[in-house]
């Protein structure tokens, strides 16, 4: 018997993944519109080019540094608050209303899906199927026909559901179901990472600093500013910094012990950039270095020796005026006005290379008439390991020794898990989205003269995609290898 | 350096070349043998790359992505292996003209840069840049296909409205053909993108202790994606296809360029060694 060719009644493109019928016409209602597909393309071009803007104006200057780069143009920048565009109203407005539409589509798809789900229409007549479907006649009588093709539908790693309506048996199989769930996965997964940056961010819950530790001492870690302890403080036992003649860092590392209020080590590790010492939400980290001062063994002309400490200040320069040695008796008053961390010396010219306190430089100053009230001090030349400086006073002046500080800058952010979560769920969401093929087959059982009519119908995803080939598969698997022109009709879909 | 080296890149940049010639006659001819033989040239290109990769990965000990040089051979790499993919996935020979130019345009550049292995900074030294670099390779030569797609969308499009269009436009693949395959190469490309901007997030707080520094290269970075999001979004959702999605192709290429390139050359920031 040839199946009857019927106008399809239903709608077999009835995809949980294609986009609501809403969303292609406008509408002013609050709830579409601020959770629609427009609305967000409009969010999401808006916010590029505001941080496109950022990366052309200057950021974060002060205003008159505005005014000199910018010219004329610098009022209308300062009026608008785009000089510091990141943490402005504007950008983090568009940011807030992105969010909004991200929960606002996201709770609309999952009541959308939910819905699809409860109404999703297992059984089918034969009659519903035909005129969109290919149709095979199976020997088997109905119970064994649906035996077997349930048997195939499993084998294609499809699951099945099963109605029975009159003398029909209807089957509805689909493989891929986690697509459906992939942009809202993505949605909420960017919305926790929101969330956890915000918690990460509220003055209160997170803290940080950052600390200038020398070898052998302990700070303590504050809260962000001086008086709120946290009970935590940072010993530096070890730090080694390491780099090349050209003034290339190659590693730098601090050895850190983790000390609660009464003393008692939590933790010790060696950190370096990428390796921080993580405790609970405290994490800290390998940030910087420098010369935090040197000495210089001043021996005069009478064998008597004299250490001269000098400290940099934050900048880890040196304060020409307060790292005046002054003059015993009528011996010379010496001091520095300059200091390179790694330099070459040629002769009596020093070469700057880097800021790695390696090989360091210091410019040393002499003033022989600083007893009789004289001001002027004459350069004496450069001060460098293993050099000595013969001053006019007799004394001689050699390079001590020098204290390397460890920059280590700590941050407390109870959001981070938040975040790390939030790319997770975002990234698995779009895997989802993007990297799996929401396969659906229905299949209608009859009963015919010759055995069992089977009907077999693909479902389409979104509009345009490819339904798969599914269809072709599952009848292939029907099909005795003997017969491969059993089947018997191809139909348009 | 390894001393496969030059060699696999010189030969690489020829069976490039070779291969952007042959797809050139077998548009102008028809000829299939020339097209097989593109192919072959494509596919041994990418393998003689393959190689040069690997050998500077032996003689540097890590992998081939600390400065502009390895970068730039790296993207064309990553270019032509997506290429070869979406021959692989539909016949569209026609792509190789737009494609092949920016792999040959690539390599040629990074031939005038400085080829020295020299060592990670210690920034760099983290198993985050890995993952970072490799997301980036594939989402931009992705990217850089479906640019290509998208030109030769725009082309046909256009021969198509002349009165008498040339006959080797019937070797172009049907505008339907090139808007699927343009969409699904950027639908492949763009969670790779967002990996980027993931992996290079983590990577910055686990080093600097801060997710995020609006540094000009992550903004722009960010910027691609929210690009192609917003493609992504018009096409499903407002049926922005055809012509519009072609030039969207095109235009999201541009600023991948600009993200990849223009920003490293024109912006400082923190990526800023990845200039030279």
């Amino acid at each position: 018997m040839e199946p009857q060719v019927l106008p399809p009644r239903i709608d077999l493109v009835n995809s949980n993944s294609s986009p609501p019928p809403s969303d292609s016409r406008p509408s002013w209602d609050p709830w579409l519109v601020l959770g629609g597909a427009r609305f967000a393309v409009v969010l999401l071009v808006v916010w590029a080019l505001l941080a496109s803007l950022g990366t052309i104006l200057p950021q974060g200057r002060p205003p008159e540094e505005t005014h000199r780069l910018l010219g004329p143009w610098a009022h209308l920048v300062l009026f608008l608050g785009l000089d510091d565009l990141y943490t402005s109203p504007g950008f983090l407005g568009v940011l807030a209303f992105l969010c909004l539409n991200l929960a606002i589509s996201s709770v609309r798809r999952i009541r959308r899906v939910r819905r699809e789900d409860r109404t999703l229409k297992i059984a089918m007549s034969a009659r519903d199927l035909a005129g969109i479907s290919r149709t095979l006649t199976l020997p088997e009588d109905l119970s064994q026909a649906s035996e077997r093709v349930e048997a195939a539908l499993r084998s294609l790693g499809l699951r099945v559901r099963r109605a029975q309506t009159g003398t029909d048996i209807s089957y509805y199989a689909e493989r891929g179901r986690w697509r459906i769930w992939g942009s809202t996965w993505a949605h909420l997964g960017l919305l926790l990472v929101f969330l956890g940056a915000l918690v990460g961010h509220w003055h209160g819950w997170s803290f940080g600093g950052y600390l200038k530790i020398l070898e052998g001492t302990t700070q303590e870690v504050t809260r962000g500013v001086p008086g709120m302890p946290t009970g935590l403080s940072l010993k530096l036992h070890r730090f080694v910094v390491v780099g090349d003649e050209t003034g290339r860092p190659l590693d730098f590392s601090s050895d850190v012990e983790l000390l609660d209020a009464e003393g008692k080590t939590l933790q010790r590790q060696t950190i370096r950039v990428n390796e921080p010492l993580e405790h609970g939400a405290t994490t800290f980290y390998q940030a910087g270095y420098g010369l935090a001062g040197f000495r210089i063994q001043r021996t005069d002309a009478q064998g008597h020796v004299h250490l001269w400490k000098v400290e940099t200040d934050v900048q880890g320069r040196v304060d020409p005026w307060s790292s005046v040695l002054l003059p015993r008796g009528s011996g010379s008053a010496f001091g520095v006005q300059d200091l390179i961390p790694q330099a070459r010396l040629e002769g009596d010219q020093v070469h700057p290379i880097s800021n790695l306190p390696l090989a360091p430089a210091v410019a040393v100053f002499e003033n022989p008439r600083f007893h009789q009230g004289s001001q002027d001090f004459q350069p004496l030349g450069w001060l460098t390991p293993g050099r000595e400086l013969q001053a006019a006073d007799g004394s001689t002046l050699r390079f001590a020794g020098m204290s390397v500080y460890s920059g280590i800058q700590y941050r407390h952010d109870p959001g981070y898990p938040l975040v790390v979560a939030g790319f997770v769920v975002a990234t698995l969401g779009l895997g989802m989205a993007f990297y799996i093929a929401h396969r659906r087959v229905r299949v209608v059982l009859t009963p015919d003269r010759l055995g069992t009519l089977c009907l077999v119908s693909g479902v389409a995803g979104p509009p345009g995609r490819d339904p798969g080939d599914l269809p072709t598969r599952l009848i292939r698997r029907l099909t005795p290898a003997s017969d491969p022109d059993r089947e018997d009709t191809h139909a348009p879909a | 350096m390894h001393p496969l080296e030059a060699p696999t890149f010189q030969f690489a940049f020829l069976a490039y070349f070779i291969s952007l010639a042959l797809f050139g006659a077998y548009m102008l001819s028809g000829a299939r043998l020339a097209e097989r033989w593109a192919l072959a040239a494509l596919v041994a290109g990418a393998a003689l790359q393959t190689l040069n990769l690997t050998a500077r990965t032996l003689a540097a000990g890590r992998a081939p992505f600390s400065n502009l040089y390895e970068s730039l051979a790296i993207f064309a790499w990553g270019t032509a292996v997506c290429l070869l993919a979406v021959q692989w996935s539909r016949r569209t020979p026609a792509a190789g003209l737009t494609v092949l130019p920016l792999v040959l345009a690539a390599l040629g550049y990074a031939s005038t840069l400085d080829a020295r292995i020299e060592p990670l900074m210690p920034a760099l030294r983290s198993p985050w840049m890995f993952y970072h670099v490799a997301a980036a390779i594939l989402a931009y030569g992705a990217f850089a296909v479906a640019g290509g797609l998208g030109v030769l969308y725009l082309l046909r499009h256009s021969l198509e409205r002349r009165p008498t269009p040339p006959p080797w436009m019937e070797r172009l693949p049907d505008l339907g053909v090139l808007d699927t395959l343009t969409y699904s190469t950027i639908a492949f490309a763009f969670p790779f993108m967002v990996l980027v901007l993931v992996t290079g997030a983590v990577w910055a707080q686990k080093a600097w202790g801060t997710y995020w520094q609006w540094d000009p290269k992550e903004t722009w970075a960010l910027i691609t994606t929210l690009f192609y999001a917003g493609y992504l979004h018009a096409r499903q959702f407002t049926r922005w296809r055809g012509l519009r999605s072609a030039w969207l192709a095109v235009i999201g290429f541009l600023v991948v360029v600009f993200t990849y390139l223009g920003v490293n050359l024109l912006l400082s920031g923190l990526h800023s060694y990845a200039s030279g």
